[in-house]
């Protein structure tokens, strides 16, 4: 199995010079099993050129299936879908998992309403769209093994996702806050032995907004995959406030303090597992 | 009066090396007076930037004005992620179209909910008031003079025409031209076959916005696409820089600053429609300016 990150940013995408290197597109990851076939998490903005790359391919006669598992319903993991080109191709299978307390068919309709969405419908696809509430048992889509648990996050929105293919195991939990006390055991489950848990980190300014709501910061993910047992630990979906500088300094300072491997998702590089 | 360029870019922000130089953020415009007040015409991304730099500056933004244009997320996405809207006493005047300021709560409450940004409307300081605007009914707004005209765009946009300082600047986006299709409410595949009563409206439509950007000192276009790619799109949406040259030729326009770039154009793409354009705009007496992230604007009056 192998993932590429299209996108790592969180809450809204960065353009500017101070995040060129790490890239500014919010949260898109394309993983795929040895026999070539592609699931996405997330489809943040880093998602539009995945959608191009992929037209290269079975998509682009039609021919094309994706799962798509959504770590939230937020803008920074799904606002890109109605710029997704995959999905304006008939023929293309794209199945959407998510969890939200109205259902996510009620989200995805409001994403795509007429007033705020020039596409007025998610219906207005082209590609058959699946949208499916998270499942309550372990599923199978693409040559992919998926297990999705709900995860402590403000909105109720947020799923740990668990990805097994090839006798590998990949965790992603990007849309988790951590509230004081024992670590979830939904959050624990996610992660348990993963070769790879890819983590949110937020920077947080004292007094800015995300101080008070907007994921856990990275100390936090290290604790998660230590308490887990996770090989190695992935930070992903960055504070808009952390600047490539940040960012790095925040590395240095968990591999200060860790016996694991630590790595900062980059746009464009890829991870084998 | 001056125009402060936050975000230029149309449909979704566009991070990367290749559009490092006109500018990645969508559609945000800061018009100041001589005298230091403000009007933010669309919210998106770019606003967040202006937000960032008035806490770096510690300033407040006290009661201000905010146009939209409509609420495509492109225009509004900033919003939630503004700073001064978390400084007790900011007030925000918003001001949209008639069924936009009422599906705008609803879009709030949708914020509320927690379903698309990680913050809720409930812990904003500020305090937000929503105004209907109508085409023609002319408001005032801090030292400003604003007049109000509809656009050619699904669901409808209304443009803006901003008067203060003894200049004028006007707004006018989102918009596709006014001979091809007619944009109401409802998706459209491709375009569809005019009527005699659309050609009336797409007539009046343009004898609107050129009546209203008449005599105007800077006039800021949605020219999302080059000619070749309209042609494939036509039904989007969005014009291109030829089409704002021809609604702006003859009517006393002394700039035209092209905006709203498509976001698969990169950076040399860009250099190559604004010289095109410089040029074809100094044939018709018309400076034409390509506009980028970060750009500040004079608004200067006729001599």
């Amino acid at each position: 199995m192998k993932l590429r990150f299209w996108g790592v940013r969180g809450f809204y995408p960065t353009p500017g010079a101070e995040f060129a290197r790490y890239g500014g597109n919010t949260a898109a990851c394309e993983v795929r099993n040895a026999a070539g076939q592609p699931l996405l998490v997330d489809v943040g903005t880093g998602a539009v050129g995945l959608g191009r790359a992929l037209m290269g391919e079975a998509f682009g006669r039609g021919a094309g299936q994706l799962p798509i598992l959504l770590t939230d319903t937020h803008l920074d993991h799904t606002g890109a879908l109605p710029f997704f080109i995959p999905a304006f191709v008939p023929g293309n299978r794209l199945d959407l998992y998510g969890a939200a307390p109205v259902g996510l068919r009620r989200v995805l309709d409001a994403l795509f309403d007429p007033h705020v969405c020039p596409i007025n419908s998610i219906d207005n696809l082209s590609a058959t769209i699946g949208i499916r509430d998270l499942p309550s048992t372990p599923f199978e889509n693409n040559g992919f093994q998926i297990a999705g648990r709900r995860v402590p996050h403000g909105n109720d929105t947020g799923v740990g996702w668990r990805i097994e293919a090839d006798g590998k195991v990949l965790a992603f939990l990007t849309a988790v806050d951590h509230p004081d006390g024992p670590l979830a055991e939904s959050v624990l489950a996610i992660a348990r032995d993963a070769d790879l848990l890819v983590h949110i980190a937020t920077w947080r300014d004292p007094g800015e907004w995300s101080s008070r709501r907007g994921g856990a910061v990275a100390h936090k993910a290290l604790a998660v995959a230590h308490g887990a047992k996770a090989k190695r630990l992935c930070l992903s979906h960055y504070g808009p406030r952390c600047t490539d500088d940040r960012l790095e300094e925040m590395v240095r300072r968990l591999r200060d303090v860790s016996s694991l491997p630590v790595m900062a998702s980059r746009e464009g590089e890829e991870i084998e597992l | 009066m001056q125009a402060v360029f936050w975000g230029v870019r149309g449909s979704y922000p566009v991070p990367g090396p290749e559009t490092s130089r006109y500018g990645g953020n969508t559609s945000c415009v800061e018009i100041r007076t001589n005298a230091g007040e403000r009007i933010i015409v669309d919210a998106g991304t770019g606003l967040v930037r202006l937000g960032e730099q008035l806490v770096q500056n510690g300033e407040q933004l006290g009661n201000f004005h905010l146009l939209l244009s409509h609420l495509h997320w492109d225009h509004i996405q900033g919003l939630p992620f503004f700073a001064p809207i978390y400084q007790q006493g900011t007030q925000v005047s918003l001001h949209a179209l008639r069924s936009d300021v009422a599906k705008l709560p609803e879009v709030l409450r949708r914020v509320a909910r927690h379903e698309f940004f990680p913050v809720s409307m409930d812990e904003w300081a500020a305090r937000l008031d929503f105004h209907e605007v109508h085409a023609g009914r002319r408001f005032g707004a801090s030292a400003f003079r604003v007049r109000p005209f509809r656009l050619n765009h699904p669901f409808g946009a209304m443009g803006y025409r901003i008067e203060a300082d003894g200049t004028s600047c006007a707004y006018v986006c989102d918009t596709a031209p006014f001979f091809q299709v007619l944009h109401k409410k409802h998706f459209l595949r491709g375009p569809e076959p005019l009527s005699t009563a659309d050609r009336r409206a797409l007539q009046k439509l343009r004898s609107g916005l050129v009546e209203a950007i008449r005599g105007c000192d800077t006039v800021i276009y949605d020219t999302h696409y080059t000619p070749e790619e309209y042609e494939r799109f036509p039904h989007f949406g969005h014009s291109t820089p030829d089409q704002a040259l021809q609604v702006c030729a003859g009517q006393d326009v002394r700039c035209l600053v092209l905006f709203h770039h498509a976001p698969n154009h990169t950076d040399d793409q860009m250099d190559g429609i604004a010289e095109q354009y410089r040029a074809l705009g100094a044939q018709l007496g018309m400076e034409v300016v390509t506009a980028r992230e970060g750009m500040t604007l004079p608004v200067r009056g006729g001599t």
